[in-house]
C-alpha cells in the first residue's frame, strides 16, 4: 500500500489549487474524507499527498446570494439538514442530506464532496439535479460555472480538470413548494440507496421537478414525468408521472437485470413521492 | 497520560522515502494534547496508539457500525474516518472524558440500570451518539433518538433497552 506522505491544510481556494497545480495528480484533494478514507483503507486510493479543503472558510460558507443559495463545497450534511435557510427556500436538498449515511457520516460529509465523488447512488445530487443546480469549479485557469450534468458525468467520474476543485453548489431559488425525498435501500440508514426520488412541486404556480438517483449512470430530471403530474397534482396524474418516469428508466437502464425489482418500484416510489410533495406544497410546509 | 509522544515508526515498503510528520494539537477529553503522527493516520487510531484510551473501538474501519464514535466539537463523528489532521486545534470527547467509574454520566448510569450493556463493544459509541443527541435535543422522542443510534450497530441486538435507557437519561438531565 501506498500511503500519503504529506498532509496540506491550505486555508484559501488559490493556496490550494496552486498546491494541486504544483504537485501533479498525485495530489488529493480531501473534503470530509468518509469515502476517500475507505478508499485509503482500501488501497483503492493511493495518493501521495492529501490536501485538506475544509480548512478553507469560503468553502464552509452557506448564503443567499443574488435569488441563489450558494453552498460551499466543504458544507456538511447535518449542516445542510438544520440550516434554516436550506430548510424555507430549498427543502428538496435539507431532506436529501438529512437521509445521508447516519448522524455520524452526515457530520463528517459534505456537499461537495457528495457531488465529486459521483456515485450513482449518492442522495444528494437527485435534489441538486431537481433544483437545476450550477456548480462552481475553481483552478489554474479561474472559476467556471457549469450545470450540475456537465461535472458529474458518470459513474465515479467528474468533469473537473487538473488542479481543479469544486468550491460551491449554486441552487437557484424555486420560489415556494412542496417537496418530497424518497430512497429504497437494504435499510433506511447508512445503506446505499438502490433508487432515490426527489419531487419538487408548486401545485399553484403549475410547476414540478422530478429526478432520480440510482437508476442512471448520472442524475437527471425526467421531464416527461413532471409534465405529467403538473396536468393536476392529483392521484391521476402522479400516476401518470410514475409511468413516464418507469418509460424513462427503461429506455436508459432497461437492461440491467435489477431492472425487473427496480421498474415497479419507480413507477410507485415516483407516483408516491409526487403526491406528498403537492400534498405538503398545498399544506404549506415540507 | 502524556501529552506529547513521537510518531510511531512504522516500516514502509523499502525504497519509500518516509513521510512527512504532521503535529496536531488539540483538547482531548478537557486537555490540551500534542502528537506528532503520519498523514494516513486517523483519530481512531491516535486515540487507542497515541493516547492508549481504548473506549473507541474498530468494527468495521469504514464508518458503518458506530463502535468508533467520538465527540468532534461535541458532533458524534466516525473516528475510523477521520484523518488525524483535520483534528488539530479542534476538540474531542471519548467515552473515557464522558465519566469514569467515581462519576458516570446519566447516560452510562442508566445504561446500567436498563440492562443496555451486553457484551459492551458497541456501548462507547451508543452513548457518545446519545450524548451528542441530548445536547442539541434535551427530549427526543423515541423515533429522534432510533435516528441518531441509526449509525450504531449492535449486534447483541439490545436496542429496545438502549433507547429506554436514553429516554431515562433524558428524563433524569432535564430533572423531570
Amino acid at each position: 500500500m501506498t500511503r500519503p506522505r504529506r498532509y496540506l491544510r491550505p486555508t484559501s481556494v488559490a493556496e490550494a489549487v496552486g498546491l494541486l497545480a504544483d504537485l501533479g495528480p498525485a495530489a488529493r484533494p480531501v473534503a470530509g474524507g468518509t469515502d476517500l478514507v475507505v478508499a485509503l483503507r482500501r488501497g483503492e486510493a493511493a495518493p501521495e499527498a492529501l490536501v485538506d479543503l475544509t480548512g478553507i472558510p469560503e468553502l464552509r460558507a452557506l448564503a443567499e446570494e443574488g435569488g441563489a443559495v450558494r453552498v460551499g463545497a466543504c458544507v456538511t450534511h447535518a449542516r445542510l439538514a438544520a440550516d434554516p435557510l436550506v430548510g424555507s427556500r430549498v427543502p428538496l436538498l435539507a431532506l436529501a442530506a438529512r437521509v445521508v449515511g447516519s448522524a455520524q457520516i452526515r457530520n463528517l460529509g459534505t456537499l461537495g464532496g457528495n457531488v465529486v465523488n459521483a456515485s450513482v447512488a449518492a442522495d444528494t445530487p437527485p435534489a441538486l439535479a431537481a433544483l437545476g443546480a450550477a456548480a462552481e469549479i475553481a483552478g489554474p485557469g479561474g472559476v467556471r460555472r457549469v450545470p450540475l450534468g456537465d461535472l458529474v458525468t458518470g459513474p465515479g467520474r467528474t468533469a473537473l480538470g487538473h488542479a481543479e476543485i469544486l468550491t460551491a453548489l449554486i441552487v437557484p431559488l424555486p420560489g415556494p413548494h412542496g417537496a418530497a425525498f424518497e430512497k429504497v435501500g437494504r435499510r433506511w440508514a447508512v445503506s446505499i440507496a438502490r433508487l432515490s426520488v426527489a419531487v419538487a412541486a408548486d401545485p399553484a404556480r403549475g410547476w414540478a421537478r422530478i429526478s432520480l438517483g440510482g437508476v442512471f449512470p448520472s442524475p437527471r430530471r425526467i421531464p416527461g414525468a413532471e409534465t405529467a403530474l403538473a396536468r393536476g397534482f392529483d392521484p391521476a396524474s402522479a400516476e401518470e408521472a410514475g409511468r413516464a418516469a418507469e418509460e424513462a428508466v427503461r429506455a436508459v437502464s432497461g437492461g440491467r437485470p435489477s431492472m425487473a425489482y427496480k421498474l415497479p418500484v419507480v413507477r410507485g416510489l415516483v407516483a408516491r413521492t409526487a403526491l406528498e410533495a403537492a400534498a405538503r406544497a398545498r399544506g404549506g410546509g415540507s | 497520560m502524556p501529552s506529547s509522544v513521537p510518531a510511531s515508526r512504522d516500516p514502509g515498503p523499502s525504497g519509500e522515502p518516509p513521510a512527512e510528520g504532521l503535529t496536531i494539537r488539540f483538547v482531548l477529553n478537557g486537555r490540551t494534547v500534542e502528537a506528532r503522527v503520519e498523514p494516513h493516520r486517523t483519530l481512531l487510531w491516535v486515540l487507542r496508539e497515541v493516547f492508549d484510551l481504548v473506549g473507541a473501538k474498530e468494527g468495521c474501519g469504514v464508518g458503518e457500525c458506530g463502535a468508533c464514535t467520538v465527540l468532534l466539537d461535541g458532533e458524534a463523528v466516525n473516528a475510523c474516518l477521520v484523518l488525524a489532521g483535520k483534528v488539530d486545534g479542534r476538540e474531542v470527547t471519548t467515552v473515557e472524558g464522558l465519566g469514569g467509574p467515581e462519576a458516570l454520566h446519566p447516560l452510562q448510569q442508566w445504561f446500567i440500570r436498563k440492562h443496555a450493556v451486553q457484551c459492551g463493544y458497541c456501548t462507547p459509541g451508543m452513548l457518545l451518539s446519545a450524548a451528542a443527541l441530548l445536547r442539541r435535543n434535551p427530549d427526543p422522542t423515541r423515533e429522534e433518538i432510533r435516528e441518531a443510534l441509526a449509525g450504531n450497530l449492535c449486534r447483541c441486538t439490545g436496542y429496545v433497552q438502549i433507547v429506554e435507557a436514553v429516554r431515562a437519561a433524558a428524563r433524569e438531565m432535564a430533572g423531570r
